[in-house]
């Protein structure tokens, strides 16, 4: 599915976050979003997913103008939000957090069979299904809100900073999982503070800059872009 | 021997109306995490709608029979309940944040003040069946009251069941686990796709049509009530039921409401004195410090969220083998 943002503008009680963000993701693409703290990335995804209402401009999905929504109407059209923070169900076991994961879907057989795949795609989570999701370490929490996620079958899925915290083992293992996910048809749009494996992945990207598109471009064009190098890159 | 009959099914019909009373504010407090000071003004409501529906009838057609007027009062009180639940969650609950508990609160001192005022429900002084009672016969004969008694412990007996039951099966669905997740983050819930505020509202309308089931059967087995009995006070008793049984334990919420029932009752058949009054009048600061030490050592309340069954020493008693994994 495409997604589209047309002169977004948001803000959080007069104080302007997005001034006028444009932004396209065609369908199976994987689109990155980069930029400083506080350039509004965050907000970007939470207008997308309906958390955070615009003041202006449009969102589209497909065809069907979207920025109307609410959060789980948004989710029902399978537009799946994996926030910034984890937001896991801390007193609900790592079972019932992916079993909410695909709360609006009707298969009960296919739910039991994406919760054997999750459990194998990442397998501490396996052996932990009866623990509490609070109790699990950073790195697990991070790995179970994927999961979670992705038990949404989502169409287009937005990940918010997948990598938070992670040992590099396990980033690349998110990123190797990013793209299989992307493989089976997902369109993504990826928040991250990790420019470099994130246009890795990714197809094209975009910087943004106290609530506005500052640079985009493909993957490579910004790889090599003076701006996104001093900025991002670590000057390499 | 009447005596010790006519105690034992106080007591039993009573604790079967807290009962009713804290496994709905559970559903509501517990399972959905909703604060809720006002369970007693849906009790309120209950008890005056199925008061006046059945007085009113049968004043209307002194031949329709108590079965039938006490089936209407029980839809008239879980109805009427319901529908005040709606009115006062419908604007409090499409909010974020604690404005279900001021607004419950304002609401229920509101409803004792409405009924003190109410002259067709009898105004400040009580609102008695007269000489109705089901089944039919005086209060004062002697039968007719050993029969209402026993009628009640029944009603008593299926009120609860009905109740438990009913929020069982609820919190063993995917509607329960919905539920559940409310409690622990609404946000990530929303992006899960569960629809909130429909969930909020439908726990807290259910949660009151209860209150509004345990109001008919306090109004009909009292046959006289009064809105002195349904003050802030007793919402507060409630709420200790519940969170002192553990928030989401329906068996804690059992052993709560016994306990929080009888001991008060107990210390009153006693006769002690402590420094010259009565053990009974020491209750309320007992009380205050027994609550403090218990959210001091268990925060949790007697059970945490799990079930008797659940608990790891009631397990080996029985020898069942441990499910392990979940630690309150
Ligand atoms: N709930 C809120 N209330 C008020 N201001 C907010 C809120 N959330 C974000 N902001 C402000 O909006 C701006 C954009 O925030 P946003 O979270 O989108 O940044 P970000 O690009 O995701 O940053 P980071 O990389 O640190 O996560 C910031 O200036 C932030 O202070
Ligand atoms: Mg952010």
């Amino acid at each position: 599915m495409t997604l589209r943002l047309e002169n977004i503008e948001a803000g959080y009680g007069g104080i302007a976050a997005l001034r006028g963000v444009s932004i396209e993701v065609r369908a199976g693409e994987i689109v990155a979003i980069l930029g400083a703290n506080g350039a509004g990335k965050s907000t970007t995804l939470k207008v997308i997913s309906g958390l955070v209402r615009p003041s202006g401009g449009a969102v589209y999905l497909e065809d069907r103008r979207i920025d109307r929504l609410r959060p789980y109407e948004t989710a029902r059209l399978g537009l799946v939000h994996c926030p910034e923070g984890r937001r896991l169900f801390a007193n609900m076991t790592v079972l019932e957090n992916l079993e909410m994961g695909a709360y609006q879907r009707g298969d009960k057989a296919g739910v039991k069979r994406d919760i054997e795949k999750m459990t194998g795609l990442f397998d501490v989570l396996g052996s932990r299904r009866a623990q509490l999701a609070g109790t699990l370490s950073g790195g697990e929490q991070q790995m179970l809100a994927l999961a979670r996620a992705l038990m949404a079958r989502p169409k287009v899925l937005l990940l918010d900073e997948p990598s938070l915290g992670l040992a590099p083992m396990l980033i690349e293992q998110i990123f190797a999982t990013i793209a299989q996910i992307r493989r089976e048809g997902v369109t993504i749009l990826l928040v991250e503070q990790n420019a470099h494996m994130a246009l890795e992945v990714a197809d094209r990207g975009y910087v943004l800059e106290t609530g506005h598109v500052a640079v985009t471009g493909d993957a490579d064009e910004l790889r090599n872009h003076p701006a996104v190098i001093e900025a991002y890159l670590g000057g390499a | 021997m009447e005596a010790l009959f006519s105690r034992l099914s106080n007591d039993f019909v009573l604790i079967c109306v807290y009962l009713v009373l804290a496994l709905s504010l559970n559903l509501i407090n517990g399972y959905a995490g909703l604060f809720s000071l006002g369970h007693a003004g849906f009790w309120a409501v209950g008890a005056y709608c199925g008061s006046a529906f059945i007085i009113y009838s049968h004043q209307a057609g002194p031949g329709i029979p108590g079965a039938l007027l006490f089936c209407g009062g029980i839809t008239a009180a879980m109805g009427g309940a319901a529908l005040v639940g709606l009115i006062v969650g419908l604007p409090s609950l499409r909010l974020q944040g604690d404005y279900l508990a001021i607004a419950s609160l304002g609401f229920s001192l509101i409803v004792v003040n409405i009924l003190n005022n109410l002259a067709v429900v009898g105004g400040a002084s009580s609102f008695p069946f007269g000489g109705l009672v089901w089944p039919d016969g005086a209060l004062y004969d002697l039968k007719a009251r050993v029969a209402h008694n026993l009628t009640h412990i029944v009603l008593g007996v299926l009120a609860v069941g009905t109740c438990t039951l009913v929020i069982r099966n609820i919190r063993h669905s995917s509607h329960g686990r919905a539920i559940l997740s409310l409690r622990e983050d609404e946000v990530a819930s929303a992006m899960c796709g569960v629809n909130v505020v429909k969930y909020k509202l439908l726990v807290f309308v259910l949660g009151a049509a209860f209150a509004g089931l345990a109001g008919v059967l306090y109004a009909t087995y009292t046959t006289r009530i009064a809105p002195e009995a349904f003050n802030f006070m007793e919402s507060v008793k409630i709420l200790l039921m519940v969170v002192l049984g553990g928030l989401g334990s329906l068996s804690g919420t059992f052993i709560a409401v016994i306990v929080l029932y009888e001991v008060p009752e107990l210390l009153r058949m006693s006769h002690v004195t402590i420094a010259g009054s009565p053990v009974a009048d020491w209750w309320v600061m007992l009380y205050a410090l027994v609550l403090v030490m218990l959210m001091i050592l268990r925060p949790q309340g007697l059970l945490g969220s799990k079930e008797l069954f659940e608990c790891a020493g009631i397990r080996r008693l029985f020898g069942m083998a441990g499910r392990g994994g979940r630690e309150a």
